[in-house]
């Protein structure tokens, strides 16, 4: 069936069953083919279209049965809360994988256990970005030896086994597009966090990430610790991190020695707007900007 | 006096008179399981009820109810102490202003003698009432295209089930912590049932009506932003 074909008998069979003197087995059985045309026009398989259909079907019959069983009940007290037609109700619920779960999906899969650290956040689209994941991991394993680490962010990870230190799990979360991917992290992080409950997560804050971690918002108890580590953004980032955060951040960012203090006021900044973080460490760029030369300095803030 | 098969425990707390017609959804959907040759006990459990919902459930003549008043202000704890004063090998639960239709604990019955303790029932579909009246068809583990993974999401089962009371001793549910930012007790029991090795699966032809209420503790939760205790999924 061609999508103009899946189109127009979706339209067609619901607004049969929406006429009024349609009786209600018949209006099931539209409904039923309606759900088969709405997942034809979607692309779905002819196969999970009839299956759709039968289970609308099952689930429109068993639901208007019961009720009026249910409206029985009421009626003798009564009362008139309960809607008259099953059949004239919306259908929800189906425990399916969306865009915030199909990527926690991807990566359990893959996992063997739960790993004991999980890092969150980091990119590598530049050189200085890779030297600060490479730095990152590194410090965390030296702290942690013989612990499971996990990074997980939107960029490809072409870091090797060599730089950092490995074995360390890489991966990625495919990119959706700017503003969805951007709302939809927020959703993805937080159920991996869930799904793994590392003893240690660390998200990583950059210019770009603001607004995803933000929207994590998971609760104290979740995590056993939760630490956060600063890389200063570039000019680029920065102007879009002002633009993004003009009423909260006050911070002028540079990247001379002044650049430190502010980076200070924002670690403790970030500290009184999360105060379940434990840790934060400041990330400051050492050598020059060359693949060979790049390196980040990690240092703790005492909070 | 032989030990029930089955133990139906409705949870009150302040719902008046409109637990009557839970109450007789119970007795009616007793009646069907027992006429099918079970013994069905009933448990009614009431946790900082008002007057107006004690006088009903005190009053209540029907059929024997076991009335065990508890001072608690969790519904998990509560549905805890239904458990723990339960004498069937199963237990379906009840809140006492929904309703269930009326072969629920027959063929749920059927349906886990079957299928074993490990499983957990519901019904095949709940018709919510009230401001915005919907049906939510529940899934079935074993369905083709299940991932426990869109739990981390969406919870799709109530706490409503029929359940083995040897699994709700090893498994309790836990507590509201909304000061911590958990809520949700039903769905983080749910998936800690599933990393334990337990299935949930939905008895075909029956139903649960649920009332939505502004207040509901589900309406709360939404409204706070908490989320259920994690469940390490791996």
């Amino acid at each position: 069936m061609t999508r103009f074909g899946a189109d127009l008998m979706y339209l067609l069979t619901k607004a049969a069953a929406a006429l009024p003197l349609v009786g209600r087995a018949r209006r099931i059985r539209l409904l039923a083919r309606a759900r088969r045309f709405q997942i034809l026009r979607r692309g779905g398989t002819e196969a999970t279209a009839r299956l759709e259909a039968r289970t609308v079907a099952s689930t429109l019959t068993t639901a208007a049965a019961c009720l009026e069983q249910f409206r029985r009940l009421e009626s003798a007290e009564g009362r008139g809360d309960l809607p008259r037609d099953a059949t004239r109700l919306k259908v929800r619920g189906n425990a399916r994988l969306d865009a915030t779960t199909a990527p926690v999906a991807e990566i359990l899969q893959g996992l063997d256990t739960a790993p004991d650290v999980l890092i969150l956040g980091p990119e590598d689209t530049s050189e200085r970005a890779r030297a600060f994941t490479a730095a990152l991991i590194g410090v965390v394993k030296g702290q942690a030896p013989g612990r499971t680490l996990l990074v997980i962010g939107q960029d490809r990870y072409t870091l090797s086994g060599r730089e950092t230190g490995g074995p360390v799990t890489l991966r990625r979360i495919d990119r959706l597009g700017a503003e969805v991917a951007r709302r939809d992290m927020a959703q993805v992080f937080g159920h991996l966090v869930r799904a793994l409950v590392p003893e240690r997560l660390i998200v990583v804050e950059s210019a770009a990430a603001w607004a995803m971690i933000d929207d994590i918002g998971l609760p104290l108890a979740a995590l056993s610790t939760l630490e956060t580590a600063l890389l200063p953004p570039t000019q680029s980032e920065r102007t879009r991190a002002e633009r993004m955060r003009a009423e909260r951040m006050r911070a002028d960012w540079t990247e001379d020695d002044e650049g430190e203090a502010d980076q200070t006021r924002e670690a403790e900044a970030l500290c009184l707007r999360w105060p379940f973080v434990t840790r934060v460490w400041l990330a400051t760029p050492v050598g020059g900007v060359s693949r060979a030369d790049v390196d980040v300095r990690l240092t703790p803030i005492p909070l | 006096m032989s030990a029930p098969d089955i133990t139906a425990i409705v949870n009150a707390h302040r719902e008046g008179d409109l637990a009557e017609a839970s109450l007789r959804s119970v007795g009616a959907a007793r009646a069907i399981a027992e006429a099918a040759g079970a013994r069905v006990e009933v448990i009614a459990v009431l946790d900082r009820a008002d007057e107006a919902t004690r006088a009903l459930f005190a009053g209540w003549r029907a059929f024997a109810l076991n009335v065990v008043e508890v001072d608690i202000g969790d519904p998990g704890l509560a549905r805890n102490a239904g458990v723990t004063a339960a004498r069937g090998d199963w237990v379906a639960f009840l809140d006492a202003d929904d309703l269930w239709c009326e072969t629920w604990l027959r063929d749920a019955a059927r349906m886990a003698a079957m299928r074993g303790a490990r499983t957990i029932l519901h019904p095949e579909c709940n018709i919510y009432f009230g401001d915005d009246p919907y049906i939510r068809r529940h899934p079935d583990m074993d369905e083709p295209d299940f991932d426990a993974v869109s739990l981390l999401a969406r919870n799709p089962w109530t706490v409503l089930s029929f359940t083995a009371r040897s699994t709700l001793i090893a498994l309790p549910f836990g507590a509201t912590r909304f000061a911590e930012g958990f809520g949700y007790e039903d769905w983080a029991w749910n998936l800690a049932a599933i990393r334990q090795g337990y299935r949930h699966k939905v008895v075909p032809g029956t139903a649960h009506a649920v009332r939505q209420r502004r207040r509901s503790q589900n309406a709360v939760a939404k409204a706070s932003g908490v989320i259920p205790q994690p469940v390490r999924l791996i």
